[in-house]
């Protein structure tokens, strides 16, 4: 019930969501014949550095780096990061926001299931459309004559999976010690623009948190099935970590 | 059978003490009402006493489970409805009864659904549509269908039109005359007076009594105007230390301490044309316990 209640409240966004992940990688897939012949053009023609390296990574790892940058950096890393952002500020705030509060805590449910329950609609509402959006177009991609490995994509989904996960259980956190929704949405979200600014800065990329994500550790995944254990226990320990302050800053707060 | 019991319990919030050492006892089969001007603690006792705050000390216990360290045993056992009307807009009635009722041992779907008809709630309206009012009720019958032993309600008859104030009272009655064990705040003191058995007063997060009703407005003093049918001056009229006589001539008004029908004794051999009882009700009791605060 509690589950389903959050879900209902956030379905549009969760359609929206759906919706635009599939249509720009659908889009993404179809153009990739294009971009292939252009791409020593493109190269010369970016001025960003940290976009060149993406379109440098496209001419010599071809169309796994190109469906990594596109479908999982992209559409996980930065649409599916927002959407955790604007779906983890509510999971608390909005209570508090809109005074409804007192009537969810009275019920008798514990604070820790509210959580859970919540904190599993959320997993399932942000990674369904993801996993979903790259098997949608893997399935498309002998369309434009390629193909790549299920396993080794799918292990990249899951790493990028961790990474929208653990952006989720932060927001979580800030939402469980803000009374305005609103206000913990702009902290994610402007925590996310300033990542990605930092990102295509030459020099200081690697000081981003989208480091985690990009092509320097999905493509050994790709090439050699080098799995990046390292950011991935980072990831998971970091989503451990904001879900038990998440629960604590929960459980102890007063409405 | 439902106990609702505080002890001691306290409450800040920054540096101001919302909640000073407020203890109180409900019975089974006992209304009790918590009154006091706005900003006197009720609404931060209630939600102590339900584990939605967190006291700063003292104790609460619901049956036999302490709301502490305890708190989901005992909104088991507990139906509650918020004093704020605030609610899922994009639920509808039953939607959102469901939602209320969700996690209770033995929930009553049906109760609520005959209540909405009761009420003349529009079950498949989204709540965001509602009226104040209806929000109100809606909470009520979102209580009353948990089917709980214990019932707390916050401010239940405000936002109410009479006829709906008589129908939450006859229902309260009749839940209090099945067992339940009824807590509610509220500012409509004619209600208080009307369904409670005993009241509880607070100011300034101070529990000032609790005591049967009947035995506060007993305490209070009582008010006669009296019509005779002869001029009578104050001498011709019988003395006493608790009477206390106002008027002249034909028409005077007697105020006493004590027992109605002594007073009635002491005057029953005067020439009495008519009578009307004037005498206090809870609501000059509120006023004469917060009349400074109220003045200010």
């Amino acid at each position: 019930m509690i589950a389903s209640h959050f879900f209902r409240e956030n379905r549009m966004l969760i359609y929206g969501y759906f919706l635009l992940m599939h249509v720009t990688g659908a889009l993404s897939v179809f153009f990739w014949p294009e971009l292939r012949e252009q791409i020593d053009l493109i190269v010369q023609l970016i001025p960003l550095d940290g976009v060149r390296r993406f379109a440098e990574a496209f001419q010599t790892q071809g169309y796994w780096a190109y469906f990594d940058a596109q479908i999982l950096f992209k559409g996980g890393g930065m649409v599916a990061t927002a959407v955790a952002g604007l779906l983890g500020s509510g999971l608390i705030a909005r209570e508090a926001d809109r005074n409804t509060a007192e009537f969810l805590l009275s019920r008798p449910i514990s604070r820790a299931q509210i959580l859970f329950r919540r904190w599993l609609a959320g997993c399932a509402m942000l990674l369904i459309p993801f996993f979903s959006c790259v098997i949608f177009c893997w399935a498309l991609s002998p369309q434009v004559g390629e193909s790549l490995q299920l396993g080794r994509l799918l292990a990249s989904t899951a790493h990028v999976s961790l990474f929208i996960l653990a952006v989720f259980q932060a927001t979580i956190w800030l939402s469980a010690h803000s009374t305005q929704q609103l206000r913990a949405g702009i902290i994610v979200l402007g925590f996310i623009m300033l990542n990605m600014a930092i990102y295509l800065v030459k020099h200081i990329w690697h000081y981003s948190i989208f480091n985690i994500i990009d092509l320097d550790v999905l493509l050994p995944l790709a090439d050699r099935g080098a799995y990046p254990w390292k950011e991935t226990t980072t990831l998971a320990a970091a989503s451990l970590v904001f879900y038990f302050f998440s629960w604590r800053a929960f459980s102890r707060r007063d409405f | 059978m439902g106990m609702i019991r505080a002890q001691s319990l306290s409450k800040t919030y920054g540096k101001k003490t919302v909640l000073r050492e407020v203890s109180i006892q409900i019975q089974n089969g006992e209304i009790l009402g918590l009154v006091g001007p706005n900003g006197a603690g009720k609404t931060t006792f209630l939600k102590c006493l339900l584990g939605i705050a967190r006291a700063d000390s003292g104790q609460a216990q619901i049956d036999s489970f302490c709301t502490g360290r305890q708190s989901l045993a005992a909104r088991k056992i507990t139906g509650f409805a918020p004093s704020v009307v605030s609610l899922y807009d994009n639920l509808n009635a039953v939607q959102t009864l469901q939602l209320a009722i969700h996690g209770y041992p033995a929930p009553k779907l049906q109760v609520g659904l005959d209540l909405f008809d009761a009420f003349q709630l529009p079950r498949q309206q989204a709540v965001g549509k509602f009226s104040h009012g209806m929000k109100r009720k809606l909470l009520l019958v979102c209580a009353l269908a948990a089917n709980t032993p214990n019932l707390v309600l916050d401010e239940p008859m405000e936002g109410l039109d009479p006829e709906a104030r008589r129908f939450v009272e006859s229902l309260l009655t009749a839940e209090a005359q099945s067992g339940r064990c009824i807590l509610f705040s509220s500012h409509d003191l004619a209600s208080v007076e009307r369904i409670c058995q005993s009241v509880a007063f607070l100011r300034d997060g101070l529990l000032l009594e609790q005591a049967p009703l009947a035995e506060i407005l007993d305490r209070a003093s009582r008010h006669i105007q009296l019509s005779f049918r002869e001029p009578l001056t104050l001498e011709q009229l019988p003395q006493h230390e608790n009477l206390q006589w106002s008027g002249q001539g034909l028409k005077w008004s007697l105020r006493f301490q004590g027992p109605t029908e002594k007073a009635l004794a002491m005057i029953s051999s005067l020439p009495i044309a008519s009578l009307r009882d004037s005498s206090a009700g809870l609501e000059d009791v509120f006023e004469a316990l917060y009349r400074p605060e109220l003045s200010t």
